[in-house]
């Protein structure tokens, strides 16, 4: 069980840089404790199961599966025997059917490591001395939805604590005035909250979220943020209110949902002081803005339909969630999910695929810089990946399948062994075949960069304990700087 | 959130994927190095290369019932039993395949001697096998679903004996009560009145009792007085507003297409009258299946009912459609929205894994799949696309048209029927055999109704879908009360009664109930009732230690566990109590009925109506008093919904305009009565809000805290709205106990 953690003892260990936030909720604390209302907090931090580099992970999620096969898995071999006839690769459910079709894009040896990567990806090439690509990811099923709830819960036919609410269990957060768990425009669908849900774990865990995938998140809001009345007066009326949640817990006894409750009101308190701050992205500097690929003219959307501005490979939406993402972990979030998509790139392959690149590449050079310069990129895991890749034949002329059997993600920052490439996939792409990363070992290795040792990193739910990674999982060391 | 029941999970016989990592199954020989090279080196790519074609999970069809992509599947063996015995070559019927002339495996090519003298060292070896996890799985097979629980004849099980005779009031309280008994547990003490009345009343109309129908309730103190009040919330106009919507979130209502092309579905509104209408009237349930999968085809007596029945098949025209622009699939895509709703509202499963390979887990072919698709393929819907205009994409459009010359959403039979061709792996452009129109063998029938081959075939799967003899037509149904009575159901898995889903917790108990159900006309009322003056039902909500420590999930009904009131009750009983409530039924649709389809209108809950009323379209925000409180998502089939707290449901509760301006109206109403005083005035909110007195402590602390505020704002209005705000967010009004 979670250890009784006061809350002033959390503030404590609160990031600094939060001054007249962390001010006001230790006001509040006091208040409550007048009260008699301070209530242990499932989101006080813990220190890790062991020494770790990471301490916060930003993971883009890439909705739709992105082709390694044009992005960061360079397969020379596809190249030279495109055209040529193939059919399945061994593992369930594969679509490897046809023509093998050579990538329209040209990989570019990239940094002093020489990691090859698209042509599509010109900025983030420049930081590939960063980056670990993982050429050998794979998940059971070639299908998005059973996929991204793998790749976000570790299992799709239950519903299971999504990664992000692991690590919250397991780390807690530093900035109490902020969601532990941010996730910033995530696709409605596939899953929906599930992949950003606590499931069994306490409520406190599951993310906050802005927005959904195809929003435009400089218009993205967080609804009922602006306080009613006074903070003085909203603060003595959550303190009634939790006055009478306590009365019901000591007339009913112990139930989690009203705990629950009691939490949320708390965290809601406090988020809507801290939150708006630090989401707002105006206080950055232009040459901030621009080195995200931020632009004022585009920040409003195209003006129409509050749709983002990123038709034609804009860099505007993207941009700003990666900016947010940096200003949450600067803040002491402790883990930021931000999404993009739509990968799903069975036909237009080679314009649907600089379309997307082009959306990202700008802003996660811009973020990966940043990160650098502020000194947050040694502590915080950046992990790129969607939930599946595609095929090495054509679907058509000119797009490709799913493929869960073999694909790509790659991880830089909090540990990573940058400018290398981890695993293989078989000549052309098609499948792991060397060094294996599994969905299950992508979670155990990002825990193991945090701390946390998956196989200890339990639950007890219904007389069983859970963790994130079943009975599976590797850590991979051979990634670890 | 949904609890999953673990030792359910177990017996599915899905160890590999649930067995906790202490117990998890353990090899039978030790791995080391070289037998670990040895399986990976010599067996692993044979299997990969010549058995995972037909033996995997992954398989377009699985051989045999045998799956060898795990190293559980390979233990479990296949329909003709297990086919390694570990350290007995000669008993192991997989190298006796790799020999058998007649029977050979693989079938195309028998392989090489050396590797099959390979396999005979393995097995001789212990069958070492490095392999977990992985997605094996075994599928029931069509023996084995002639015992699954749920597929297995309804049976009429005697009430049991139990030993605490007194306690029991009906047989359904014999049922829980024995299941108790045998776990050691005894049920805690009943519910006192008010809490009883406060429960009924959200349960069956989903509003708070009024202080004055509470009072009345709780000074009634004849033997029947909750017979008697149970009577008339289910007569009260209420009660179908509350349960037609568990019908509309089943039938994935929505007054939008959603998807690529978002028209709206000005029409919708007439479905959802018509499932409020025949819940109030307690129309059969049988009858309701029927007409809204073929009302139609069914005989009408006059043309009101004729068009009664017709917006009854409004059920199966509110599908999603996708995009039919670059989509062989399009017409397969509809067909499998109809079959999806279908199978999973009436027959707690869904067909629709068929759809492209045979069911992975449930004895349900591909070729089933495409008999019942066929009936679907026979019938056209009538979309009746908003502004008259037939969206790009939206397929055929059409319209009934009724007696009164108004028009309804619906189906209707295709001018000409057919049968459907298989989909090979569900592409619409590789057609395999044509399937005569029917059923899935799943429920065990006897001989399948007979389409009518000059009509869709939708008259006789309604029949089918309804006939007593269907092992899950009743048991789903009831087994819906149940939930919707005790929060979730004795099957917790209340859309998937196959395979994968949950066992149920008390069989004899939901074969029980569904044979009560069905003798009673399919009286959902009358279902209703019995299960609400058990003593079962009655229970309080209060814990006890030795109960929880032996069934901390009250899996075994020791307690009436509290329950969050859903988005609807949550935000009808504030509107019930601030005085802001309209009961009426708006006449026709608060959604708007004309916007771009790329960019539906976002809808508010500013509105006197029920919720059940508000605006739902696709693909557009909800309004957001049902959005943050886990409403059904009108995309998906939703058989039980989601629960959460998470703070955007506390800022909804600080700041919104809506609870702001219900908090003031609340606040208005009471000062509108000028006999009460500050403490009565307490006493008064507590009594509507919560159903109870007020304490003294809690009127001493409410009538301080509203005098500060008062003070503060120099307006009384503004201190009594702030406690009422204070009470609105309050654990107590959101639970019913």
């Amino acid at each position: 069980m979670m250890p009784v953690v006061s809350r002033r003892a959390a503030l404590k260990g609160a990031s600094c840089g939060f001054g007249y936030l962390a001010l006001s909720a230790m006001a509040a604390e006091a208040a409550a404790k007048e009260l008699k209302l301070a209530a242990p907090n499932p989101l006080a931090v813990k220190p890790p199961m062991f020494p770790a580099k990471a301490k916060r992970v930003i993971f883009m999620s890439m909705r739709g599966g992105p082709s390694h096969l044009d992005t960061f898995d360079y397969k020379p071999a596809l190249e030279k025997d495109a055209g040529k006839s193939v059919s399945g690769n061994g593992t369930p459910g594969d679509r490897i059917r046809g023509n093998l079709l050579a990538s329209p894009f040209k990989f570019v040896k990239s940094g002093e490591s020489g990691l090859p990567i698209s042509d599509v990806f010109p900025h983030l090439a420049k930081h590939a001395d960063d980056l670990c690509l993982i050429n050998s990811v794979c998940t059971d099923v070639p299908n998005h939805p059973q996929s991204f709830l793998m790749m976000h819960t570790g299992e799709f036919r239950f519903t299971r604590p999504s990664l992000g609410a692991w690590v919250l269990y397991g780390l807690g957060t530093e900035n109490q005035n902020l969601p532990g768990f941010v996730t910033i425009t995530p696709p409605a669908d596939l899953g929906g909250a599930q992949n950003y849900g606590n499931a069994f774990l306490a409520a406190a865990y599951q993310a906050t979220r802005i927005g959904e995938l195809g929003d435009n998140v400089a218009a993205a809001k967080i609804g009922n943020l602006t306080p009613a009345t006074t903070s003085d007066a909203q603060r003595r009326q959550i303190d009634l209110i939790q006055a009478m949640n306590r009365d019901l817990l000591d007339r009913g006894g112990k139930d989690q949902a009203v705990e629950g409750l009691i939490d949320s009101y708390e965290l809601g308190f406090r988020m809507q002081k801290a939150l708006p701050d630090v989401l707002d992205l105006s206080k950055e500097t232009a040459k901030t803005l621009e080195m995200y690929g931020i632009s004022g003219k585009a920040a409003g959307g195209n003006g129409k339909n509050n749709k983002p501005a990123q038709a034609a490979g804009g860099t505007d939406n993207f941009g700003r969630q990666c900016l947010m993402a940096r200003r949450l972990v600067e803040a002491g979030v402790r883990f930021v999910e931000i999404a993009h998509g739509n990968w799903d790139t069975h036909g237009g392959l080679k314009n649907r695929v600089a379309q997307l690149s082009g959306q990202i590449d700008l802003p996660i050079a811009g973020l990966l810089q940043d990160l650098k310069q502020r000194g947050l990129l040694k502590d915080t895991l950046v992990v790129w990946g969607g939930e599946f890749g595609r095929t090495p034949t054509g679907q058509g002329a000119d797009g490709r399948n799913h493929n869960s059997a073999g694909f790509s993600m790659w991880m830089a920052g909090g540990g990573v062994k940058g400018g290398t490439r981890y695993g293989e996939t078989d000549e052309h792409g098609g499948k792991a075949v060397k060094d294996k990363m599994h969905h299950h070992d992508i979670h155990a290795t990002m825990l193991h960069l945090l701390g946390l040792d998956h196989q200890k990193l339990t639950f007890r739910y219904g007389g069983r304990d859970y963790s994130l990674t079943d009975i599976h999982g590797r850590v991979a060391k051979d990634m670890m700087a | 959130m949904r609890r999953l029941s673990r030792p359910a999970l177990l017996l599915a016989g899905l160890v590999a994927l649930c067995a906790p990592r202490a117990a998890a199954a353990e090899p039978e020989v030790k791995l080391d190095a070289k037998s670990v090279e040895f399986f990976e080196s010599k067996i692993r790519p044979v299997l990969v290369n010549q058995c995972y074609e037909c033996h995997s999970a992954k398989s377009a069809k699985v051989k045999g019932g045998l799956l060898l992509d795990t190293r559980e599947g390979l233990l479990a063996g296949g329909d003709s039993g297990p086919v390694v015995v570990p350290g007995k070559p000669a008993q192991s019927l997989i190298v006796k395949l790799l020999k058998d002339p007649k029977n050979q495996m693989p079938p195309k090519q028998k392989l090489a001697d050396n590797v099959i003298a390979d396999f005979e060292k393995w097995v001789a070896m212990g069958a070492p096998d490095p392999r977990t996890g992985g997605a094996g799985y075994k599928r029931l097979s069509a023996e084995e679903a002639k015992s699954f629980w749920s597929l297995v004849p309804v049976s009429n099980p005697a009430a049991p004996k139990v030993k605490d005779a007194n306690w029991a009031r009906t047989d359904i309280d014999r049922f829980v009560l024995a299941a108790m008994e045998a776990k050691g547990l005894k049920p805690v003490a009943d519910a006192d009145r008010a809490t009883l009345v406060r429960r009924l009343y959200f349960d069956l109309i989903g509003l708070p009792p009024t202080p004055e129908q509470l009072a009345d309730a709780v000074a009634d103190t004849k033997p029947d007085a909750v017979e008697r009040l149970v009577d008339k919330l289910l007569a009260s106009p209420q009660f179908g507003e509350r349960w037609g919507r568990y019908w509309l979130d089943l039938a994935r209502y929505a007054e939008s297409n959603g998807n690529a092309d978002n028209n709206p579905f000005p029409l919708a509104w007439k479905y959802r009258d018509y499932v409020i209408r025949s819940i109030n009237a307690d129309k059969p349930y049988d009858q309701f299946v029927k007409e809204q999968v073929a009302g139609d085809l069914l005989p009408a007596k006059d043309g009101k009912h004729r068009d009664e029945l017709l917006i009854a098949t409004g059920f199966l025209a509110l599908t999603s459609k996708p995009r039919a622009q670059n989509n062989p699939d399009y017409r397969l895509d509809l067909i499998a929205d109809q079959v999806d709703v279908t199978s999973r509202a009436f027959l707690g499963m869904s067909l629709l894994c068929a759809r492209c390979h045979d069911h992975k887990f449930d004895p349900i072919s591909q070729k089933e799949y495409y008999a019942v698709a066929g009936i679907f393929d026979s019938t056209t819907m009538l979309f009746g696309g908003g502004g008259g205009k037939g969206a790009k994409g939206a397929g055929p459009g059409g319209i009934h048209t009724l007696s009164d010359g108004e028009q309804a959403m619906g189906v209707k039979d295709a001018a000409k029927t057919t049968d459907t061709a298989i989909a090979i792996r569900g592409d619409s452009t590789k057609r395999g055999e044509v399937v005569p129109r029917g059923f899935v063998g799943i429920a065990t029938l006897g001989d399948a109704p007979k389409v009518n081959r000059a009509q869709s075939g939708r008259l006789e799967l309604a029949a089918w879908l309804t006939d007593p003899k269907n092992p899950l037509a009743a048991r789903v149904a009831a087994n819906r009360v149940w939930q919707h009575l005790f929060g979730v159901g004795l099957c917790k898995s209340p859309d998937n009664f196959g395979f994968l889903g949950e066992r149920v917790t008390h069989p004899e108990l939901l074969d029980h109930l569904a044979t009560q159900f069905v003798a009673d006309g399919w009286s959902v009322k009358k279902l209703i009732k019995s299960v609400v003056l058990t003593r079962s039902y009655q229970l309080s909500a209060q814990l006890d230690s030795a109960n929880e420590k032996a069934d901390p999930d009250n899996v075994f009904l020791w307690r009436k566990a509290p329950r969050r009131l859903d988005a609807e009750a949550f935000r009808d009983a504030i509107l019930a109590t601030s005085g802001d409530l309209r009961t009426e039924s708006p006449k026709g649709s608060l959604a708007p009925t004309n916007f771009n389809p790329r960019n539906p209108p976002k809808t508010t809950s500013e509105s006197g109506y029920r919720s059940v009323y508000l605006p739902i379209l696709r693909g557009a925000p909800l309004p957001e008093s049902l959005a943050l409180f886990d409403a059904a998502n009108p995309n998906l089939v939703v058989a039980a919904r989601e629960e959460t707290t998470v703070p955007a449901q506390a800022l909804f509760l600080l700041n919104s305009q809506f609870i702001l301006g219900q908090s003031k109206a609340a606040a208005r109403r009471l000062l509108a009565d000028a006999k009460l005083d500050d403490a009565a005035g307490v006493e008064r909110l507590y009594q509507l809000l919560l159903a109870r007195g007020a304490t003294s402590e809690e009127v001493a602390r409410a009538t301080a805290y509203v005098a500060l505020v008062a003070k503060e704002t120099k307006s009384t209005e503004a201190a009594w709205a702030s406690l009422a705000q204070a009470m609105y967010s309050s654990a107590e009004f959101r639970y019913v106990r």
